[in-house]
């Protein structure tokens, strides 16, 4: 049986059509479309666990931001507090330890919700009041 | 009715039952939680963790849960469907939500790991930075603790030695990173996996294996990276356990490249610190 023209033509084209699909998915590839996620919420105010490692057990210490303050327990090492958002917090630490202590080290550790910790160490004979600023470049 | 009251609130007699959606999560989840918490492992290691998606087996499994953990940053796309089915007492916790962000630059966002998880340019590998997975331990002692107030001690004290262990592993790390020269920290991988990773222990990142919309490489990114590689004269290439090779491989022959050992990028792992440990000593082993 002898082939319309048609029906000639068409037949070599089939392997060139599979070979040329694969390349039109190379060739016509979307452009990458990232869409938006949502990263950490933000408001007026920022959330932070404020966490303390000390070589002395002190008696008493008061950590005050703003108008609010907090007192830490000697067996306490982690509080979650809240301040003000922005780029830079202020800490007023006041620590007493027993008496006889020798000279100590305190250390904070600032950890804000979705921002980068930052860390202070604190050295004292019986008391020490100190006020630490941290700051961060990329915030609000 | 005491019974029911216990199944309620998700405390049943072997203590609170909580699900997990990662196997590092899971991990984290068991040290902290100890014998007072029972975890259902939804996404087990070897999993991908980027493919997976719940199934209605998966729900049902959930359902004891009073606490159901997941990565977060955007890792699984399918939270805000499972929220829908989830009951009263249940809630999801993204453990990574309030780690802090590492963007995947403009230009890199073509190599994420793949299109769907660099949505906004957030990587979600939080995990290579270790002092970030001490951040996870916290979040999970946290929530832990407001589920199960009788279990504050025990989570406390849990969470204090987890974190203890992770500082040790830290510094083993770094002590381990210090043997390579500083010239040599240079760490080429497939996808931007280890953004976190290459910014906390200081290493140059160079992703080769880019990504279309559909999840492949396209020649033109092909030929980019080779001329990238020739350009750096980058001695070693690492691929990722759960990916396929042959790209890298490829790209690696045509730039004279040597091919690592493979790296865990996906936190697909039974245990945190010998995901860590095994990718530390193949980097090390490579780039020395």
């Amino acid at each position: 049986m002898t082939k319309s023209p048609l029906t000639a033509t068409l037949i070599p084209l089939i392997p060139l059509a599979a070979l040329g699909w694969p390349l039109a998915k190379v060739i016509n590839q979307k452009a990458y479309q990232p869409v938006e996620v949502e990263d950490v919420a933000t408001g007026p105010l920022t959330t932070a666990d404020l966490e303390i490692n000390t070589a002395h057990p002190f008696k008493e210490m008061t950590v005050t931001i703003g108008g609010s303050s907090w007192s830490f327990a000697p067996d306490e090492d982690v509080k979650e507090i809240h301040y003000e958002r922005g780029s830079r917090v202020t800490l007023l630490v006041s620590v007493i330890w027993p008496e006889d202590t020798p000279k100590t080290a305190l250390r904070l550790e600032l950890l804000p919700e979705g921002i980068e910790t930052r860390s202070y160490t604190l050295w004292g004979l019986g008391e020490a009041t100190e006020e630490i600023t941290f700051t961060w470049d990329d915030q609000p | 009715m005491k019974w029911f009251l216990f199944l309620f609130l998700g405390l049943t007699a072997h203590g609170l039952d909580v699900a997990s959606l990662h196997p590092l999560i899971t991990d984290a989840v068991k040290q902290v939680g100890g014998n007072r918490v029972s975890v259902v492992e939804v996404v087990k290691p070897g999993m991908n963790v980027h493919k997976f998606q719940p199934k209605a087996s998966d729900i049902k499994k959930m359902a004891q849960a009073r606490i159901i953990f997941a990565s977060g940053k955007n890792l699984e796309p399918y939270l805000k469907g499972l929220k829908d089915n989830l009951q009263k007492h249940q809630s999801i916790v993204e453990v990574g939500r309030t780690i802090p962000s590492q963007r995947i630059s403009k230009k890199d966002q073509i190599y994420a790991c793949c299109p769907h998880h660099a949505v906004g340019g957030i990587d979600p590998h939080w995990w290579h930075n270790i002092s970030n997975m001490e951040r996870a331990i916290r979040v999970i002692e946290k929530e832990l603790t407001k589920a199960d107030p009788a279990g504050n001690t025990t989570y406390a004290a849990n969470s204090k030695v987890a974190r203890q262990r992770l500082d040790q592993l830290e510094a083993w790390a770094k002590g381990q990173i210090a043997t390579i020269p500083r010239g040599k920290r240079h760490l080429v991988t497939a996808h931007a996996a280890f953004g976190y990773f290459c910014k906390a222990y200081g290493f140059k990142a160079t992703f080769v294996q880019g990504l279309s919309a559909d999840g492949e490489v396209s020649a033109t990114q092909l030929a980019q990276s080779i001329q990238e590689l020739r350009k750096e004269a980058i001695p070693m290439v690492f691929p990722e356990k759960t990916a396929n090779p042959k790209v890298l491989q490829q790209i690696a022959k045509q730039t004279g490249a040597k091919v690592g050992k493979p790296l865990i990028a996906d936190g697909s792992s039974k245990s945190y610190q010998a995901m860590i440990q095994s990718n530390v000593t193949h980097i090390v082993a490579g780039l020395k």
